[in-house]
């Protein structure tokens, strides 16, 4: 069995893509290491480490002042990094997340509402048993 | 799929979140023709709610509105920083002080220079009176020379000036023959390597 490890998982880069300077998170510390992702890049501003570790977090590092100063400078944001700027409350919250999370506010409350609905007929038919 | 994960959540481990994929889907090429089974076909857009579609542009409106008062805030920021280092107060007070060490730097230098050049002039001249020294005793020396060779030169002329009254002259030549005639020399004489002259004497008969 092959295990990939991530010891440092991916990092947030300053890369140039087609001429642009964005901010991206870019794949490093695992088996790949020669993805197209950081060919080039100019400066590693955090890290994210998308598996959960031993008490269930998942670390995330940013180093705001750096990404000021380069948004300061007309630099792109990627969509994940635009999220996990949100998360951490530098940027308003992005819609994807707002949308996900209602989204799953909906289905549990549909789910709540059906237990509660199965709950309540097997009541009542419990209690039309009891009756008869 | 990714959607209902979410953009955060449990993603698979093996792979990182697929920002860059290609669209590389299906068998065709874009030059074959569309299927048999697709003649009829009218592709239409799936329904848009009107009342979600309101509050969803509403929401994007909002956030893009306060992102671009973020980054321009931060463009601005990041502009004043630049014209303060370049014209602000602190730059000039370190534009003065690098000036005022560079003068009092460059007063060193000169002063340096002109004490250098005082110690070479001192050199120089010493060097000069040595070599004057030098020449004169030089001159002395030839003229000393010279004084000599004359000496020599005039010793030889008096030497043959004195060997001259021996020589053998047309008028001397019948005296000088009767005089070697008058006194045979004996050359029959050898000598030793301690300096001894061995003279053959007439020894036995």
């Amino acid at each position: 069995m092959v295990h990939l490890k991530f010891i440092n998982a991916t990092l947030h880069c300053k890369a140039y893509r087609g001429s642009h300077l964005t901010i991206c998170l870019a794949l490093g510390g695992s088996a790949h290491k020669e993805c197209p992702r950081d060919g080039r890049f100019m400066e590693r501003v955090g890290s994210h480490n998308p598996l959960p570790h031993s008490h269930g977090e998942k670390l995330v590092a940013l180093n705001l002042d750096r990404i000021r100063h380069w948004i300061g400078c007309g630099a792109h944001l990627s969509k994940p990094m635009e999220k996990l700027l949100s998360l951490s409350g530098f940027f308003p919250l992005h819609l994807v997340t707002i949308t996900n999370a209602e989204r799953c506010k909906e289905m549990r409350s549909k789910q709540a509402h059906e237990l509660l609905l199965a709950s309540q007929t097997t009541d009542t038919q419990a209690t039309d048993t009891e009756a008869s | 799929m990714l959607r209902t994960l979410g953009g955060l959540g449990a993603l698979p481990p093996c792979r990182a979140p697929a920002l860059l994929l290609l669209p590389a889907r299906g068998r065709k090429t874009r030059h074959d023709p569309p299927a048999k089974s697709k003649v009829g076909l009218v592709k239409t857009p799936p329904a848009v709610d009107p009342a979600e579609f309101f509050v969803l542009a509403e929401r994007y409106r909002q956030y893009r509105q306060t992102v671009r008062a973020l980054r321009l805030e931060f463009v601005s920021e990041v502009r004043k920083k630049v014209h303060e280092a370049r014209a602000g107060v602190l730059a000039e007070r370190r534009a003065q002080e690098d000036a005022a060490e560079h003068r009092e730097l460059m007063a060193w230098n000169q002063a340096e220079n002109r004490r250098l050049q005082e110690l070479r002039l001192a050199r120089l001249r010493l060097e000069a009176q040595e070599q004057e020294q030098r020449q004169a005793e030089e001159r002395v020396r030839r003229a000393r020379e010279e004084q000599a060779r004359m000496q020599l030169k005039e010793q030889e002329v008096l030497r043959l000036q004195e060997e001259a009254k021996n020589f053998i002259t047309r008028e001397n030549l019948e005296a000088r023959v009767e005089e070697a005639l008058d006194n045979p020399k004996d050359y029959n004489w050898a000598i030793t390597k301690e300096g001894l002259v061995v003279k053959p004497q007439h020894r036995g008969s």
